[in-house]
């Protein structure tokens, strides 16, 4: 049976007469990366922090690793590790300092753990250089390596990868995903950059206005993006005559971008082809286009249309 | 919470406004001894002329020491949100505010009351104690002062906690340090209520002070008469009211600080 290391029960955070969130019952299972999607202000990092116990629900549940008593949720913490806005560091330290203070505060006896975190995350050459001098994909990166120093069970990230360079955003997705191949590290994330998160996650949230607005897993969103197929050729008008009646297929338009889009018959791609090529209306282009997490995000947080 | 001190303390010895402040907690009554008793020979600078001439002196230098420690220490890791760190560990709130209130009330009182007692212990070993006053009596008052210090200490803390920040911490516990010794003077003057015993840091000064000094030749050696800044019973007041005030003021900011949001 698959663990469930969060679950939320109608949690509600609210100030004055804004909600924050807004009833969220959400559940994160054991060994998955789970995408938290939403725009600004939708309640992201609110329910971060709540998980974190930095702020307190107005109403609800919740139980981390099935803890749910005060001292459970509290011991259930140090199996996690969070990276919540801007990582927070002591600007008149160094890197090694700033781990090191984390290391006595959470108890790790072993010394070289920090040298090692500082190698994963690459800023073991930062020396004495202190925070307060370093660009905003250093902090992100000495953020994440205080995540990491405790070899933690779950890690809640909010944009570990704002700030980053693009290497820098490759190295860390494929970290995170080692992490969570190799040490069945569960991770729950946020990030602006959808298709990062598209590239990292098992299970995506959205969440919008503080109310979850749908969870699905990786193939869910595969299904339910939809997606077309895409056919550019040196006559559009027989090619469509051709689809519509030798072929039957009714779903299809002529796009923006001169080519015949077909929403129906996929499997049947290498039938319509032939039947192209016969009637010279030939195909120069065949290319299936499938709906990002970009798209499908726009379409569920803001109601715009794909299809 | 063995973790949050040792951390705390890790921080403690690397911060460079800590260290210059303990460094010139430690360098200015010295300076103050050399400069003040120009007029004499180091030699007579004995461990009674320090404590009656400069005692309640070096108590309100102190103070301000008082203040930069204990709202540095309190307050620096609510301001950079390194705090929040302990909690998402799994630390409570108790601990992490204990954590602070303790090493602040330590570093901040316990270790600057041990520095304001340095210069009276090396002068005495350099030069004797003199005959400007009774051993027993300055060194008790001395080393009661020490609850009084704490009392200021805790004060400062809880204050700096609740307001969230080393820089408001310290500017508040400033206005309250000056608005506090106006207000004392001014209950104590109209009314019999000893709140300075409670809050104020007049008591600690008082305990320090000796007023009335003079210099008369008894048998042909000089001796200097005072009289007490404090009464006996007064002293009692202050320490009892010392201990009663700390357990409050810590109580009361833990139960804010443990229903707080953390942004």
């Amino acid at each position: 049976m698959t663990e469930h290391v969060i679950e939320t029960k109608n949690l509600t955070k609210q100030y004055g007469t804004f909600k924050a969130l807004d009833d969220v019952s959400l559940t994160i299972e054991s060994g998955s990366i789970t995408g938290l999607i939403g725009p600004n202000g939708a309640g992201k990092t609110t329910l971060m922090k709540m998980l974190g116990g930095l702020v307190f629900p107005t109403s609800g549940e919740m139980s981390l690793f099935g803890e749910s008593s005060i001292k459970g949720l509290e011991h259930s913490r140090s199996r996690m590790s969070f990276m919540i806005e801007t990582p927070y560091a002591k600007e008149g330290m160094t890197a090694r300092e700033n781990l090191e203070k984390q290391r006595i505060q959470k108890g790790i006896p072993e010394k070289k753990r920090v040298e090692e975190v500082l190698e994963m995350v690459k800023l073991s050459n930062t020396g004495k250089k202190k925070v307060k001098e370093f660009s905003l994909g250093m902090r992100q990166r000495l953020g994440i390596a205080n995540a990491l120093l405790a070899g933690p069970e779950l890690m809640v990230l909010d944009e570990p990868i704002n700030g980053l360079d693009p290497e820098g955003i490759v190295e860390i997705r494929e970290m995170l995903l080692q992490l969570n191949r190799e040490q069945k590290i569960t991770i729950l994330i946020s990030s602006h950059i959808l298709s990062e998160l598209s590239l990292l996650c098992t299970d995506y949230v959205f969440i919008n206005q503080g109310r979850l607005i749908e969870r699905l897993t990786k193939e869910q969103l595969d299904r339910e993006c939809c997606d077309y197929f895409r056919i550019r050729t040196l006559d559009n008008e027989k090619a469509t005559a051709v689809l519509t009646n030798s072929l039957g297929i009714r779903k299809l338009e002529v796009g923006e971008d001169g080519a015949i889009h077909i929403f129906e018959g996929f499997e049947r791609i290498p039938e319509i082809s032939r039947a192209l090529y016969e009637a010279d209306a030939i195909p120069v282009e065949l290319a299936r286009n499938e709906t990002n997490l970009e798209e499908y995000y726009m379409r569920k947080v803001q109601g715009g249309s794909i299809c | 919470m063995l973790n949050i001190i040792r951390s705390l303390t890790y921080f403690v010895k690397r911060d460079p406004v800590l260290l210059l402040t303990l460094f010139t907690c430690l360098v200015f009554p010295f300076v103050n001894v050399f400069v003040s008793g120009a007029d004499m020979p180091f030699s007579d600078v004995t461990g009674s002329v320090y404590a009656i001439g400069h005692g309640a002196d070096m108590g309100m230098f102190l103070m301000f020491g008082i203040m930069v420690l204990t709202t540095r220490i309190s307050g620096t890791d609510c301001a950079d949100k390194t705090i929040n760190y302990e909690l998402m560990m799994g630390h409570s709130r108790v601990r992490a505010y204990y954590a602070r209130v303790l090493v602040s009330g330590l570093v901040g009182g316990g270790l600057l009351w041990i520095i304001s007692l340095l210069p009276l212990g090396l002068l005495t070993l350099l030069n004797g104690w003199g005959s400007n006053g009774d051993m027993f009596n300055i060194l008790l008052r001395a080393a009661l002062s020490l609850l009084p210090f704490l009392r200021m200490a805790t004060l400062f803390s809880v204050m700096t906690l609740v307001l969230g920040g080393f820089g408001k911490g310290l500017v508040f516990s400033f206005l309250f340090f000056d608005m506090e010794s106006l207000a004392v003077s001014m209950i104590e003057e109209y009314t019999s209520f000893r709140f300075g015993a409670l809050l104020g840091y007049s008591d600690i000064q008082d305990m320090l002070l000796y007023n009335n000094c003079k210099s008369v030749v008894v048998d042909g050696h000089i001796v200097n008469l005072y009289e007490t800044g404090m009464a006996p019973g007064r002293i009692l007041a202050s320490v009892i009211g010392a201990v009663i005030s700390i357990l409050i003021i810590s109580v009361a900011g833990c139960i804010w600080f443990r229903r707080k949001d953390r942004q």
